[in-house]
C-alpha cells in the first residue's frame, strides 16, 4: 500500500482494491478494515455505521491516504454497498 | 479598511509590496493619467483595475484586488508585482485619476474567479467544446500549410516560446513563494496556523493562482478542510504532513518541470485530446463500472456539479448525458489512463484507473471530475469487481 506513496510522495491518496475482510471497531470506538487473514489493519476515516459494520466484505474500492481509508463502495455476499449505505 | 466599508490603499504600502526600488521608481514613472485608459473600481473601492499603454500595440490589462493586495497584470514582466501593478495601485492611493465605481470587466471576474476557486478546479469541457475542436481540425486540413507565411509562423513559434518562457518563471516564482510562506508557518507556530488555515491558505493560494500555479493553489485551497476533518489529536500532525508534501512537490517540478506527473499537480492538467495523442498514454478499452465519483471542493466551487446537471436537460444529446457519471453505471469507453496505481501486490495485482483518467470515444468525458472505476466486463457487480481484480 505504502508504495505509490513512496514513489511520488507528495501525492495525497492512492486508490486500492482490498480483498475480504471485515470492518471492526476498537475499544474506544474507532473503525478498522481487516483483512481476512488478520494480516492488514487499516484505519478509517469517520464511523463506519449501518450496513457496512460487521459485514463480510468480498472486495472493498477506497481510497488510502497514508493515514486513513476511506471507503468508497464494497461488494457483500448479499450485493454491493456504495456510499451512501456506507456514511 | 474604512469604517464606511470602503478600502484604501497607502503609498507605504506598495513601497513594502515594490519587489525593489527600480521597480517603485518605474511605477512612479507611470502614475500618470496620460498612461491609462479605463480605470475604475468596484462600489466598496476594493477592486482596481485599468489599462496601461506599453511597448505593444495593446494596453496591459492591470488589476488589483486592495482586500488582499492580490494582483494581475497581463504584461510580460517576471517581477511580481510588476511596474503596470505599483503604478495602478499608486493612481489610487494618491488619487492622481479618479477610481469612478463601476460594473467589473469580464477580464477582472475571470481574474477573480479563478483566484476564489483555487485555480485548481478541473476543465469541464463546454457542451460545444468537442464539435469546436473538430472545427479548427478540419480547418487545419483544410488549410494548406504552403500558404502560412512563414515569417508569420517564426513569429507566432516565438511568442509562445516567449510566453512558455514566462510562464516557467512566474511558476518558479511562486513555488519560491510557497516555499517561503511554508518556512513562515513553521517559524509562527503549527497551532496558530491550524486556527487560521483557511485565511492563510487563501492568500497563498491566490497567489499561486497569479504565478500559474493554479492546481496546486486548488490543493492548498483544501488543505484546511483535510486538517480540519482529522481527530484534533492528529491536525499538528497532519498539518506538518501537508506542508512537507508540499515542499517535496515544489522541489520534484523543480527537477523536473517537464515530468507530466508534477505538472498535473502544480500548473494544470492536459486537456482529454493531448492525453490521448499520447503515445505513452495506456489506453483500455473495457466495460467500466463507477464505484463513485468525487468531485473536488474546488470543482464544487466552481460549479462543475450544476454544469454536469445541465447537461442531463432534456433535449440534450444522449452523448452530452453520458459525460454524467454515477456509482454503479457502466459503459464500455475506451480510457486513457493518465496515472494507473499498483496496489496490494500481495493478494496479486491490482490496478485502479484514477481521477484523472480520460475517457474517449462513446462515454464522453468528465474532463477531469474525479472518478474512480474499475473495469471490468460482467453482467454483475460481483463478475465486475472480480475482473477488476483479475486486471
Amino acid at each position: 500500500l505504502t508504495e505509490p506513496l513512496l514513489a511520488e510522495p507528495w501525492t495525497l491518496d492512492v486508490p486500492v482494491l482490498l480483498p475480504a475482510g471485515r470492518i471492526a471497531r476498537d475499544d474506544a470506538g474507532h473503525a478498522w478494515w481487516r483483512s481476512a487473514d488478520g494480516a492488514t489493519t487499516l484505519p478509517l476515516a469517520g464511523d463506519a455505521e449501518g450496513l457496512l459494520c460487521g459485514t463480510d466484505l468480498t472486495r472493498t474500492a477506497a481510497i488510502w491516504s497514508g493515514n486513513r481509508l476511506t471507503i468508497l463502495a464494497a461488494l457483500t455476499q448479499l450485493s454491493q454497498l456504495g456510499r451512501s449505505a456506507i456514511k | 479598511l474604512h469604517w464606511d466599508n470602503s478600502v484604501a490603499i497607502e503609498l507605504k504600502a506598495i513601497e513594502q509590496l515594490a519587489a525593489d526600488q527600480s521597480s517603485l521608481k518605474a511605477a512612479a514613472g507611470l502614475a500618470k493619467p496620460a498612461k491609462w485608459s479605463g480605470v475604475g473600481a468596484s462600489r466598496d473601492g476594493a477592486l482596481l483595475w485599468g489599462e496601461c499603454a506599453g511597448s505593444g500595440a495593446n494596453p496591459y490589462r492591470v488589476m488589483a484586488d486592495l482586500r488582499d493586495l492580490g494582483n494581475k497584470c497581463t504584461c510580460p514582466s517576471r517581477k511580481f508585482p510588476c511596474k503596470h501593478v505599483l503604478g495602478l495601485l499608486w493612481l489610487n492611493a494618491e488619487a492622481i485619476v479618479p477610481f469612478a465605481p463601476a460594473d467589473t470587466p469580464a477580464w477582472v471576474s475571470d481574474w477573480l474567479g479563478r483566484r476564489r476557486t483555487g485555480g485548481g478546479a478541473p476543465k469541464t469541457a463546454s457542451p460545444d467544446a468537442p464539435a469546436a475542436s473538430k472545427d479548427a481540425r478540419a480547418a487545419q486540413l483544410a488549410e494548406p500549410e504552403a500558404l502560412e507565411d512563414p515569417k508569420e509562423v517564426a513569429r507566432r513559434e516565438a511568442a509562445a516560446a516567449k510566453r512558455s518562457e514566462g510562464t516557467e518563471r512566474a511558476i518558479s516564482d511562486a513555488l519560491d513563494a510557497l516555499e517561503q510562506w511554508i518556512g513562515d508557518q513553521l517559524r509562527m507556530g503549527l497551532s496558530a496556523f491550524i486556527d487560521d488555515a483557511t485565511a492563510r491558505c487563501r492568500r497563498i493560494a491566490a497567489r499561486l493562482v497569479d504565478g500559474k500555479a493554479a492546481a496546486l493553489a486548488g490543493r492548498i485551497d483544501e488543505l484546511p478542510g483535510r486538517i480540519l476533518a482529522l481527530p484534533a489529536g492528529d491536525r499538528p500532525r497532519g498539518a506538518v504532513v501537508e506542508l512537507g508534501k508540499l515542499v517535496l512537490l515544489a522541489r520534484a517540478f523543480r527537477a523536473a518541470p517537464r515530468d507530466a506527473d508534477t505538472r498535473r499537480a502544480v500548473a494544470t492538467s492536459e486537456s482529454r485530446e493531448t492525453v490521448l495523442a499520447d503515445p505513452h498514454t495506456l489506453q483500455v478499452n473495457a466495460s467500466w463500472e463507477v464505484l463513485a465519483e468525487q468531485v473536488p471542493d474546488t470543482a464544487r466551487r466552481a460549479g462543475v456539479g450544476d454544469d454536469l446537471a445541465a447537461q442531463s436537460r432534456p433535449g440534450r444529446s444522449a452523448l452530452r448525458d453520458a459525460a454524467r457519471f454515477f456509482p454503479g453505471q457502466r459503459r464500455t469507453a475506451r480510457v486513457g489512463v493518465c496515472a494507473v496505481r499498483t496496489v496490494f501486490g500481495r493478494t496479486g495485482l491490482l490496478s485502479v484507473a484514477t481521477a484523472a483518467a480520460r475517457v474517449a470515444g462513446s462515454a464522453g468525458g468528465s474532463g477531469g471530475c474525479g472518478c474512480a472505476g474499475v473495469a471490468g466486463g460482467g453482467a454483475s457487480a460481483r463478475r465486475g469487481l472480480d475482473r477488476a481484480a483479475a486486471c
